[in-house]
């Protein structure tokens, strides 16, 4: 023993945990300037205090039990107890897809989304390059002899569309590229005469000003380069971005704003050209509404993180920033036609498919144990070992496996069956193999806790019973039963929270369908935590953050009072409190 | 339920008795028990089957494969948008790391909690299992959007990554785990422990040498249920991981099953087989543990 404990103690152990610590010391410095410049201040928090409670409690020789304990307390407390909070806090937002950031990034966001090109924008030849310090910049000439294609081009006349990315986002650029490589000459390069096209001198020149994000300058004309037809090819003192380069310059290019000389905005449209967008809605600070140029109507702040026309609250500005919007996703969930019709079916059948299964794998799993359980039987313990096979292979395997024997066109069971259910695409079939799945899934557990319960009975009670004249039915209504549902009764509690929340069945199987008549989220066999993860992460059609967060709290609610009853009969936390 | 007369002696060979008495008495059960083999095993004879063939109609229909194929393996390794090998290390290797770390983390509470009488204890202890009413998942919504803001900082540890959700994986580690292995380490005597801090051990001594290896039985189990944990678990990590180079063998397999059904099936079914393999294999060696555990959990109600 004494060896054994030696190779743990001493100058090594201590080695290690001041290594330990100052790896965590080292990286949490390291974080703190892009914390700091992020306002990644929740984060910030738990770094600075996880830090400080490590530091001190592996260095001081107070506090025992606490070293034990604090990294998991920290690990409990970043990823279970933090998030819980924060998605408490969610609830009452209205975080969602086009309300994800601050109400100054949106009303920024509706200003440059509402830029369009008008009829006196001016269109520019643009030639990217960079200045002396490296930085970009765009030499800018007005089109005076206008290209017709470059102008009625359709691509150009539309807003712009700029995407207002979340932190998670990648921002989508609209860049084709196409054609753009050429030398942006707006006049054609003919085979004729070549003077023809040459304007006699440097006065009938249009200025060429530098563009760069913070407005544009006009550039001294001597200082223009240009070829032998007058168009601009460079700038003295600024380096042409390298045609082989432009391509890579790409994203730069699409996200570059140059503000105009009259409050427009110069955005390159492809890889030569630029053109001069106007806002077409205007931000009155002081009265805190926007305007419409072409309209004149008036938007104003709606309270719920949106600017809208008071006479028609329909019509939104889009993107609308994050708001605490009180217990709007609540009464969303009850009275929004929209949801609270799929809502409530999706909760029905929440609690119908976690019953039924409960109930159905039980009775079958303990009707298999008695079976089994007869003294004299040959083979049990081969017939257990593979009963138990389902318990053995992870769960996520068996339901990809059952999804592919379900299919209606291929699958092995209707093959055998020579059948052709719609077993994962009627609604009415898909709940049948969700149970189904389900009940192969646990049987197995139920099995083997009933068996271990019925051995666990003494076999006095039952000769008792008989002695008294009971009958083999009436044993197991009256002795057996009851002892075996004192006995598995919380384990039964235990196994209806845990399909309540069954997502992986659910998910994996039929990934919550068929489609459900009157939502485009909810399907036939959801249940409520995969209806959440739709409604907050489902692909096209959009991220309501905040009305998933809270679902996800009433399905706690139903869960914890559940489990609350539970755990103040369980023997466990009696015994600590005693 | 049980039909049967009295409770049966185990039938003396020699005084053999009818079929039909036999039938009576045992031969119903071994049908039943068949019967509900059949429904437990037919699945992962299927997989076996399908995995060996690549004729769509015998992966369907049939169980035995006429011309046993390792086809399906091979286009299985060979897909590059699908990165099958990738996604199994992945797996394995978080669901090991997970593991280990759930345990140290876990037994580390428990010792605290069984050795130590201090302020807190049991608000501590109770406050440890309340916390579990409200499970990770159900704040899958922050959790993302936590993430989110952690790539912003530490992009190794943020979204798409392993390590990210591993350590979201290890904020459930000490819940219900530290109770479990904490309930063991009470039966292991404190004499024990005592008489080594009398010959001079420190805390961390009786810890690491006299506790853990003591209570390994309960550490396995842990360990293992943890790991399980991890290989199922799909929520969580699907909402993570996006990128195919970073998926889990259950966000990865779902694509599979996912896609064109019934052309994908010889590959799923053998990267079924395998991932399967090493879970039965653990299964099977701890299945004392296990089974055990169960059925005493369920006794003592």
């Amino acid at each position: 023993m004494q060896a054994m404990i030696s190779r743990f103690g001493g100058m090594p152990a201590m080695i290690l945990k001041l290594v330990f610590l100052g790896l965590v010391n080292a990286l949490a410095i390291l974080a703190f300037p892009t914390m700091i410049s992020t306002q990644a201040w929740l984060i910030l928090g738990i770094v600075i205090a996880s830090t400080i409670a490590l530091d001190y409690l592996f260095l001081t020789k107070k506090f025992i039990p606490a070293k034990y304990v604090i990294i998991g307390a920290i690990f409990l407390t970043a990823f279970q107890i933090i998030p819980v909070i924060y998605n408490i806090s969610i609830a009452f937002t209205n975080y969602s897809t086009g309300h994800i950031g601050t109400q100054p990034e949106a009303i920024e966001a509706i200003v440059r989304d509402s830029a369009a090109q008008t009829e006196n924008s001016v269109t520019y030849d643009m030639i990217p390059a960079t200045d002396s310090g490296g930085d970009l910049v765009l030499i800018l000439t007005p089109q005076v002899f206008a290209d017709e294609a470059a102008v009625t081009d359709p691509a150009t006349t539309e807003p712009v569309e700029t995407e207002f990315g979340g932190t998670d986002e990648p921002v989508e650029t609209e860049f084709d590229g196409e054609g753009t490589t050429d030398s942006a000459s707006p006049v054609p390069s003919g085979d004729g005469d070549m003077n023809v096209a040459t304007p006699a001198d440097d006065t009938s020149y249009p200025p060429t000003y530098i563009g760069t994000p913070e407005g544009i300058d006009e550039v001294e004309p001597s200082t223009v380069q240009r070829d032998e037809f007058g168009t601009v090819t460079g700038v003295e003192g600024y380096t042409n971005v390298p045609e082989s380069d432009l391509a890579s310059n790409d994203a730069a290019l699409a996200g570059y704003d140059v503000p105009g000389p009259d409050g427009g905005l110069i955005q390159p449209q492809g890889l030569s050209t630029a053109v001069e967008l106007e806002p077409t809605l205007v931000y009155d600070p002081v009265a805190d509404t926007f305007t419409s140029l072409q309209t004149g109507t008036v938007y104003t702040d709606n309270g719920e993180g949106s600017y809208t026309d008071p006479n028609n609250p329909d019509d939104e500005l889009l993107p609308g920033w994050r708001e605490t919007v009180g217990f709007k996703n609540f009464f969303r969930i009850f009275s929004d036609p929209d949801i609270s019709g799929p809502f409530f079916i999706v909760f029905v059948w929440t609690f119908v498919y976690a019953i039924v299964t409960v109930l159905l794998t039980f009775a079958l799993g303990l009707g298999l144990a008695i079976v089994m359980n007869k003294p004299g039987m040959r083979g049990q313990r081969v017939y257990r070992s593979l009963l138990v096979i389902p318990y053995a292979v992870p769960a996520f395997l068996s339901i990809l496996v059952w999804a592919a024997l379900l299919n209606d066109d291929f699958g092995a069971i209707n093959q055998v069956l020579g059948t052709s259910i719609p077993w994962l695409f009627d609604p009415t079939w898909a709940k049948v193999s969700c149970i189904l799945v389900n009940l192969w899934l646990g049987l197995p557990y139920m099995f083997l806790i009933s068996t271990g319960a019925l051995q666990a009975i003494p076999s006095e009670l039952q000769e008792a019973a008989r002695v008294d004249g009971a009958r083999n039915w009436q044993v197991f209504r009256l002795v057996n039963l009851p002892l075996l549902l004192v006995a598995l009764t919380p384990l039964l509690i235990a196994s209806f929270a845990f399909n309540f929340n069954n997502f992986n069945n659910i998910y994996l199987l039929t990934g919550g369908g068929p489609a459900m008549d009157g939502s485009n989220v909810a399907g036939a066999t959801d249940i409520l935590i995969s209806y959440t993860y739709k409604v907050a992460f489902a692909a096209g059609k959009g991220n309501d953050y905040g009305l998933a967060a809270a679902v996800s709290i009433i399905i706690f609610m139903i869960v914890g009072t559940i489990s609350a009853i539970s755990f103040s009969r369980s023997k466990a936390i009696r015994e600590e409190r005693a | 339920m049980s039909a049967t007369t009295s409770p049966v002696a185990p039938v003396p060979k020699a005084a053999r008795r009818s079929f039909g008495r036999w039938f009576k008495v045992l031969g119903w059960r071994h049908l039943v028990a068949l019967g509900a083999i059949a429904f437990a095993i037919l699945p992962v004879l299927w997989v076996v089957s399908a995995a060996f063939t690549t004729d769509p109609t015998i992966s369907s229909g049939n169980l035995l494969p006429r011309q046993p194929t390792t086809d399906n393996f091979t286009t299985l390794f060979s897909n590059p948008d699908q990165p099958y090998l990738k996604w199994y290390l992945n797996t394995m290797v978080l669901a090991t790391v997970v593991a280990i770390f759930t345990v140290l983390i876990a037994a580390g509470a428990a010792y605290a909690f069984s050795r130590f009488r201090f302020k807190g204890r049991r608000v501590g202890m109770v406050f440890l299992l309340l916390v579990q009413m409200f499970p990770q998942f159900l704040a899958i919504v922050a959790i993302y959007l936590l993430m989110a803001q952690v790539s912003d900082v530490f992009a190794g540890v943020g979204l798409d990554t392993l390590t990210g959700l591993g350590l979201v994986y290890l904020g459930g580690a000490m819940g219900v785990n530290a109770w479990l292995i904490k309930g063991f380490f009470d039966t292991i005597p404190f004499e024990i422990d005592e008489s080594a801090k009398v010959d001079g051990a420190t805390h961390g001594q009786v810890f690491w040498g006299i506790i853990l290896p003591l209570a390994a039985p309960v550490l396995a189990v842990v360990g293992l249920l943890s790991f399980i944990f991890t290989i199922n678990e799909f929520l969580i990590a699907s909402t993570l991981l996006q990128s195919p180079g970073t998926k889990t063998l259950a966000v990865g397999l779902r694509g599979f099953i996912d896609q064109q059904y019934s052309e994908n099936w010889g590959p799923f079914a053998a990267g079924a087989l395998l991932a399967a393999i090493p879970v039965v294999i653990l299964f099977i060696f701890l299945q004392k543990f296990i089974v055990g555990g169960l059925t005493q959990g369920s006794v003592k109600g």
